[in-house]
């Protein structure tokens, strides 16, 4: 053992140039796997977290939030919209037959100006009958949400003072959520008297347009349903797309899917791209190992000649290959975690859908496969490339090269 | 009877010829004492070469044995020959044989630190080294070496084991006349001190410098003959 990881270490500080280039090979390919295998679970988490936070089985806004912001978009990308549907089509939507639970949420965003902290999207829920939202804010916070108090997305910054001002008035914020990989992180959540107390604020503040026509008091951005068991989903939205006019039903089901379909491809995408530089590398990987060996015929021979059993000489080139893989490994893993970490909110929004990283178990599984199976590779293509030229007798060897 | 070869020949296949395979060595047999010397020679090509890889344990008999010591080294398992020729014969191969990423002194250990038998063996490198005018390489790397100083790196590894049977394959083809002298110097003490020495060599000269009887053997397309004690 002594033997081997002593010559093996001395062949490679001698052949820097040539350990060098193998190593790179190898960081390409550990590099590619972490990455890609990263990316796709954590597209997959995000999926995830994206179904569990929707809740419901219907979403309905009104037909004013097509061009501004639809659910999809403030779910998916946290892009903002004020936008609120009148008392009379919650009733009518609230009568639809097949409607087991039904709540109301009140979507308000705050303003770029001096009166507000940030720019959010500002989420109100009736805690009375709130299905999606409190199981949600229940994993981090037991208490209660009283008027006053408000809970941030895990993308909202926690201020110093426990405090964020909304159009002129300061608010606690009394937990901060999970983080769920899509667009409310970045939202902040409060029961239905606070948000409309702000909707009030921002109505005397900024004149909107948007509370022109609207009664504060009784309108609602989206209404979120669940339906009874036995009836069809797609049935009760479209009843109520047929029925209530001035809103767009939509079901959870085909907002997941257009999503799952978009994440289906991209994963594939990236699996395919990642498949393929792993293919590549390994079949460089294979030829750069066999020239090197057959550089080496001569090295061997000499080796068998002095008393070295072949066993002996599959573990010189197996030490070799394991530093040589680890380092490029190692290398490219940190280079992939840096990248990772640096950039997880720039994937998600340049691929436009919930992207959530994986947990530290994931993290070092996808790490320890990204790292042996570049290492296996190594290893078995030196073995094998050793094994070619070992099979012949070493007097052979050195017949060839007199 | 130190080595004893009982009817070995070997055949050679090739491809693109008209018949695909000859016989380099024609069956023979050969017996080698404890503390002899003998010398291989022939014509190029004639088998020298291939009938020493056999004696060695490098290459497999086509038919018969090689009993060392009266043990077959063909029976071996390849881990037990290759330690077996590691403990008992010290080859010298044809060409430059040293290996580019160690010292001088780390290719002439080597054969003992393979088998973790290093202890001592830095002083007799040296001394040895020292006989053969290169004690000032040490820690030169082989890949900075000529010939000649190849050669002699390799004879020394050899011989650091403390071999029974040393073989040496055109040992002094590189050498100048003082380290040609001092190698068979060094070959003369092995002998003298219990050493079977089999030489391959196309100069017949250099055998005059033994102190020892020299048996010859001529190789003439395969066959062997005993020429002379």
């Amino acid at each position: 053992m002594r033997f081997s990881s002593g010559l093996a270490l001395k062949n490679i500080k001698r052949k820097p140039f040539r350990a060098f280039a193998m190593a790179v090979l190898v960081m390409i390919l550990s590099f590619a796997l972490f990455s890609g295998a990263y990316v796709i679970i954590s597209l997959q988490n995000g999926l995830s977290g994206y179904k569990a936070r929707l809740g419901a089985d219907i979403i309905v806004t009104p037909n004013s939030a097509k061009g501004h912001g639809t659910v999809d978009d403030v779910f998916l990308q946290g892009i903002t919209g004020n936008y609120y549907m009148a008392k009379n089509d919650i009733d009518k939507i609230k009568n639809t037959e097949g409607i087991e639970k039904v709540t109301c949420q009140f979507f308000l965003t705050s303003a770029k100006a001096s009166c507000c902290s940030s720019r959010v999207q500002i989420i109100g829920f009736d805690p009375e009958t709130d299905f999606s939202v409190l199981p949600w804010i229940g994993e981090t916070f037991d208490g209660t949400i009283t008027d006053g108090d408000i809970v941030i997305g895990a993308d909202v910054s926690m201020p110093a003072d426990g405090t964020i001002k909304f159009y002129g008035e300061n608010y606690h914020v009394a937990a901060q959520l999970k983080k769920t990989g899509t667009g409310l992180d970045q939202a902040v959540y409060t029961n239905m008297n606070t948000i409309k107390k702000m909707a009030q604020s921002a109505k005397a503040l900024l004149s909107l347009d948007e509370f022109k026509n609207a009664d504060i008091d009784t309108s609602a951005s989206a209404v979120l349903i669940k339906v009874r068991d036995g009836y069809d989903i797609g049935a009760v939205t479209d009843d109520i797309n047929i029925h209530v006019t001035k809103v767009q039903a939509t079901s959870a089901r085909s907002m997941i899917s257009s999503v799952s379909d978009g994440l289906d491809g991209v994963s594939g995408i990236i699996g395919a791209l990642t498949a393929g530089i792993w293919v590549l590398s390994a079949a460089i990987m294979m030829a750069a190992f066999a020239m090197i060996s057959n550089e080496r015929r001569k090295e061997f021979a000499v080796l068998s000649v002095i008393g070295a059993s072949k066993k002996m000489i599959f573990s010189v080139t197996a030490f070799e290959a394991v530093l040589i893989c680890l380092s490029g490994s190692a290398a490219a893993l940190l280079m992939a975690v840096l990248i990772s970490f640096s950039a997880a909110g720039d994937i998600g929004e340049m691929l436009s859908m919930p992207y959530l990283a994986p947990d530290f178990m994931t993290f070092v599984i996808i790490g320890s496969g990204a790292v042996l199976l570049p290492l296996l590779t190594g290893v078995l293509a030196s073995l094998l490339s050793v094994l070619r030229i070992t099979k012949n007798e070493t007097g052979m060897l050195l017949r060839e090269d007199a | 009877m130190l080595l004893r070869a009982e009817g070995i020949s070997r055949d050679y296949f090739r491809n693109g010829r008209d018949t695909n395979f000859f016989t380099a060595v024609k069956k023979t047999d050969l017996e080698i004492e404890k503390g002899s010397c003998t010398a291989v020679s022939g014509r190029s090509g004639s088998g020298k070469t291939t009938l020493i890889n056999m004696l060695s344990g490098l290459l497999t008999p086509t038919e018969g044995r090689v009993l060392f010591d009266g043990e077959d080294i063909y029976a071996m398992s390849d881990s037990t020959r290759a330690a077996f020729r590691n403990r008992n014969i010290g080859i010298v191969p044809q060409g430059q044989t040293g290996l580019k990423s160690l010292t001088v002194l780390e290719n002439i250990l080597l054969p003992a630190v393979m088998y973790g038998n290093e202890k001592d063996k830095t002083e007799k490198a040296r001394k040895l080294m020292k006989q053969l005018s290169i004690e000032d390489l040490e820690d030169v790397f082989a890949n900075e070496l000529s010939g000649g100083e190849l050669r002699r790196m390799a004879i020394i590894r050899a011989m650091i084991n403390s071999p029974r049977m040393i073989i040496a394959d055109e040992p002094t083809g590189d050498l100048d006349d003082i380290s040609t002298e001092a190698v068979m110097k060094l070959f003369d003490d092995c002998i003298k001190n219990g050493c079977a020495v089999i030489i391959v060599t196309h100069e017949a000269e250099c055998l005059s410098l033994l102190d020892v009887p020299v048996t010859t053997l001529r190789v003439d397309d395969g066959v062997i003959k005993t020429q002379s004690r």
